[in-house]
């Protein structure tokens, strides 16, 4: 039995006053189903206050859209039913396709927009002229929901995202510390240790900072600072796994290392553990490049030091703007801090989106809905508008998972505990009491309770389940007595929603862990072609972004699985291909031209690879490519090495590894030889 | 003052009409507040707002029924 604190206590008496304050009001002036009210303010409540006020934008404008959507449809095609059908049934579709494309906060509102129309419009179609006035009951039935919800949860001991966020950042730099210094100092045991966590951890930072402008404390004020440190973050996990990887290297042809590279090493990981200081930070840089350039770059282990100390100096600037940007989080009082890279980041960074998943939940939603209408049409059963909804909640709710079917099979389950106390009030306790202090009475043993589950993310889901359909249910005796065949229909006509929302999503798009990690390597390498082939616009950031995001959601998918293939794989080695491909590209007008062209040609070989791969048709074969890497690295590493040109070996290198990591290190290059 | 606000031959709560004129005034002085700092300055920001909120309400009813109705 999870511990009961101060703050599920908390959360769960404030969502109750904020759901009774609303059905008071709701009461009040009159509006016909005041349940909605206490719905609405549980489905948006949640223990952080400024995601309550995000997800109460979005709800409300995601509830606009599909009652626009309902009043635009409905009376238009209400004497065609199964036209009505087919145009809900694609609304539904196509609002959840475009919801599920975007994984960030703001696509609720499109999610919304699809369900909110189906349960506005379905239970008008027996009244089509009165189908403006019921959409605008609703909406304001959920804006007064809405409307109690933010403002209790803002007032009443709000807890800010802003220091949410900033423990998680600066837990996150802590774990990135840790992990820097266990590669520094060759800690081989410790590096071992999940490191793709990091990275789903990175898009957790991401998501949340959504929320950071609706916050509850000045800490809104710092919404562009945390988009800076964001960018760190994303460099930071690219840089640190090239450097692991680099150190490997070296470490495999000369275990101890030379001399200096050692003390600089030393050196790094006492500056990692002083916290990173900026004035130090550009004293280690100098002394990075320096012993870049002082030692002659002549065979394989010359070119990994000479990447690996790029990767450092790297390091050593994301670290040191983390840091600095960090500390000014926690205290941001005075000026902000001097930063060696850019102090401008764009608003938002690009996750990984999937348009043939999309498309699928899209389908399923039609499937479903579709499925229950027609059935509703033909039998001619008058509660089947309920299993329409319900179908079309499910299939939402549940779209961004890889298999939905087992929650929506739990939803169903949740249902019959809901159906249960559901008729315990509708037919034992409401029949037994008069007026509003009684009903409060009688409603608050069973929401504080389930409410004070909702903080819990293990209990959040079948709470909130059992809260919204027990309120579900309550709504019917604003309209009739409680009549219990009429209770029994609905009940009925939901399971039948659940059953349909089951069996459409698990013919069209179910999918195990192990496929859904395909599907991602797929989608990375197909990005990783379009890097390598020039056609990608995004910058270096937004692509680290996008790659990151997707080892954050393959860590846990791949420990899941059990084919062989899947275990063991080095998720972080795309990202490093895909970080280097993304320099050379860069690189390309900037070289000599005939360094350029040859370039040009091994690019495009790798990208053939990797569109290979994606495409699931045989790869090229690998030698004649690593052979011309080899010349190329052979070409840069004998020409004079600007800053350019050290970038250029440096992400060479880092391809050599990542693409062959099983070969034979070239040849040391021979002064002078063609 | 209570009833029903005819906007565009649709009948709306005079309530929701007034309050949502209200909402997004309070969102843009928050906005200009936030630009010039002043919000790490207060102790309950939320509740700052939730003042704000209402009096900007009362002056819209009160404006809204002195100009418009």
């Amino acid at each position: 039995m999870p511990r009961l604190d101060r703050d599920k206590q908390r959360f769960s008496v404030n969502t109750f006053v904020a759901a009774m304050l609303a059905l008071y009001l709701a009461m009040s002036i009159g509006l016909e189903r005041p349940y909605w009210a206490i719905m609405t303010v549980y489905i948006v409540s949640g223990p952080l206050a400024a995601a309550v006020r995000s997800k109460a934008l979005y709800r409300f404008l995601g509830t606009f859209v599909g009652a626009a959507g309902a009043v635009l449809l409905v009376p238009l095609l209400v004497h065609a039913p199964l036209l009505l059908s087919l145009a809900m049934s694609l609304w539904v579709g196509g609002c959840l396709a475009l919801s599920v494309l975007d994984r960030s906060p703001p696509s609720y509102i499109l999610m919304l927009a699809g369900y909110t129309c189906a349960m506005i419009g379905f239970p008008a179609v027996n009244q089509p002229t009165a189908i403006f006035d019921i959409a605008a009951a609703r909406v304001e039935e959920i804006l007064i929901g809405i409307a109690c919800a933010a403002l209790v949860h803002s007032l009443v001991f709000p807890r800010p995202v802003g220091t949410a966020l900033r423990g998680r950042i600066g837990h996150w730099l802590g774990e990135a510390d840790r992990w820097a210094l266990d590669l520094l100092r060759g800690e081989l045991a410790q590096l071992d240790r999940d490191r793709g966590r990091l990275a789903g951890a990175a898009s957790e930072i991401q998501l949340m900072a959504r929320h950071l402008p609706f916050d509850t404390s000045f800490l809104r004020e710092t919404t562009a600072v945390v988009r800076q440190l964001r960018d760190r973050v994303l460099v930071l996990i690219p840089v640190l796994a090239s450097l692991s990887d680099r150190l490997a290297a070296l470490r495999a042809i000369t275990p101890e290392l030379d001399p200096e590279l050692r003390g600089l090493l030393a050196a790094l990981a006492a500056w990692i553990e002083s916290g990173a200081p900026r004035a130090r930070g550009a004293a280690l840089i100098t002394e990075l490049e320096t012993a870049r350039t002082s030692m002659s770059v002549r065979d394989w282990y010359g070119f990994n030091r000479s990447s690996l100390l790029t990767r450092a100096i790297e390091l050593v600037r994301a670290q040191a703007d983390a840091h600095a940007l960090h500390a000014y989080l926690q205290d941001p009082e005075g000026p902000p801090p001097r930063l060696f890279g850019a102090d401008r980041a764009s608003e938002h960074r690009p996750l990984h989106r999937d348009l043939g998943l999309a498309a699928l939940s899209g389908a399923a939603a039609f499937g479903a809905v579709l499925l229950c209408c027609v059935v509703w049409i033909w039998s001619g059963w008058q509660e089947g508008e309920s299993a329409a909804i319900t179908a079309a909640i499910t299939c939402c709710l549940f779209a961004a998972m890889d298999d939905p079917v087992p929650a929506i099979r739990k939803f169903g389950l949740y249902l019959v505990a809901a159906m249960v106390l559901g008729a315990l009030y509708l037919f034992v306790l409401m029949p037994a009491i008069s007026g509003f202090p009684m009903l409060v009475l009688v409603l608050a043993p069973t929401l504080l309770v389930v409410g004070a589950m909702i903080p819990d993310p293990r209990l959040a889901f079948p709470a909130l389940s059992v809260i919204v359909n027990l309120v579900n249910t309550l709504v019917i005796q604003d309209h009739f007595s409680a009549d219990f065949a009429r209770f029994v229909n609905i009940n009925l006509s939901q399971f039948f929603g659940v059953f349909a929302a089951v069996l459409v999503t698990r013919t069209l798009r179910s999918m195990s862990a192990e496929v859904s990690a395909r599907r991602l390597l797929r989608h990375t390498w197909g990005d990783l072609a379009r890097v390598a082939a020039g056609r990608e616009e995004d910058s270096t950031v937004d692509l680290a972004s996008r790659l990151v995001d997707r080892v954050g959601l393959l860590s846990p998918k791949l420990a899941a699985a059990r084919a062989g293939d899947l275990k063991g794989l080095d998720i972080l080695r795309e990202l490093r291909v895909g970080i280097d491909l993304a320099s050379l590209r860069a690189l390309c007008s900037r070289l000599p031209p005939p360094v350029t062209a040859e370039l040009e040609v091994l690019l495009d070989g790798v990208g053939a690879r990797y569109q290979a791969r994606a495409l699931g048709v045989p790869v090229p074969p690998e030698q004649p490519l690593r052979a011309h890497l080899d010349r190329l690295l052979g070409r840069l590493a004998r020409g004079d090495l600007a800053a350019t040109g050290a970038r250029g070996l440096c992400a060479l290198v880092g391809l050599r590894r990542n693409l062959f990591p099983e070969a034979a290190p070239p040849a040391p290059v021979v002064e002078g030889a063609a | 003052m209570s009833g029903e606000l005819n906007l565009f031959g649709v009948y709306l709560h005079a309530e929701l009409v007034t309050s949502t004129i209200a909402l997004a005034l309070t969102l843009v002085v928050n906005r200009v507040l936030i630009h010039f700092g002043l919000y790490r300055h207060l102790w309950h920001q939320a509740l700052f707002e939730v003042a704000v909120f209402v009096i900007l309400w009362a002056l819209v009813v009160k404006l809204s029924s002195s100009w418009l109705l």
